[in-house]
């Protein structure tokens, strides 16, 4: 069972209709030229990765989308409930081509994602599959149950 | 390179609610190079496997839809993306030499010049 713990978009935009439309008028309006002048910027407020964070019963889950980055560009760190996610990422075309738009910037990537609750740190394992990072953090085990005695004097 | 403004076909205009289906409309960010051989398209489309993405041409225009895996583990608000970008091809594209490779979450296309539209050296004889 898996239950809703919280979504944050990466950047305050996510994939909103609304402004999926916006861009889409926008785009209607400019034309989508090939080639064009000068580099455009026509999504300022482009998704630039959406987290997500999950509990199962006996995980916690936390994938955030990297396109573009290896397994070697990201440095993942958990420290308490804290898991810091990290990464760089260039863009570069073809040696000598002119860039005739620009939407995918160059960026450093830094999330820190509060876990809502104990895990087991030693097991906590990652994957990268078609640019997303899914993280999985197994729950520390919940100590058992244990009566205690009263001393009477 | 000769580039006269042309309209967006309208052929792909969204005839859909962005939600349909439960997925979520996206605008892909691209990058967009040019050099002597051709054109060079780079497109971020983060989590869509290989078999959920289609490039069509279609009237001079190139179009790039994909979708995102389903991922069951993910929070309940969690809505898989469904991508679209329209480009209008460029006077002079190799059409049939487009190349396609999708790694690491990221498309790349690269569209050959036509020999006839690439710069050519011409070879000045001595008189």
């Amino acid at each position: 069972m898996i239950t809703t713990v919280q979504t944050i978009p990466a950047l305050r935009v996510g994939a909103r209709p609304t402004m999926d439309h916006v861009h889409r008028q926008m785009e209607r309006m400019l034309g989508e030229l090939l080639p064009v002048a000068k580099p455009v910027r026509l999504h300022p407020s482009t998704p630039a990765g959406v987290l997500d964070l999950a509990a199962a019963d006996d995980r916690f889950l936390v994938s955030l989308e990297v396109p573009g980055l290896a397994a070697a560009d990201i440095e993942l760190t958990l420290e308490g409930d804290l898991l810091e996610i990290r990464g760089s990422r260039s863009v570069s075309g073809p040696a000598g081509a002119s860039l005739l738009r620009g939407e995918i910037a160059e960026r450093q990537l830094a999330h820190t994602v509060s876990i809502p609750g104990p895990v087991d740190a030693d097991a906590v394992s990652a994957t990268l599959v078609d640019g997303v990072l899914t993280v999985t953090l197994p729950k520390a085990p919940v100590a058992a149950k244990r009566t205690i005695e009263i001393a009477t004097s | 390179m000769n580039a006269t403004p042309r309209p967006l076909p309208t052929a792909f205009e969204p005839a859909t609610p962005s939600k349909e289906r439960g997925a979520a409309r996206r605008l892909p960010p691209l990058n967009l190079y040019e050099d002597s051989a051709g054109w060079l398209v780079v497109v971020d489309l983060p989590g869509v496997p290989h078999d959920r993405l289609d490039v069509t041409v279609e009237s001079g225009a190139l179009l790039i839809r994909g979708e995102q895996a389903e991922r069951p583990d993910a929070s309940a608000s969690w809505i898989p993306a469904r991508f679209e970008r329209t480009l209008a091809l460029p006077e002079g594209a190799d059409v049939a030499a487009i190349d396609a490779t999708l790694e690491m979450g990221v498309l790349t296309l690269t569209l050959p010049k036509l020999a006839a539209v690439r710069p050519r050296r011409i070879e000045v004889r001595a008189g």
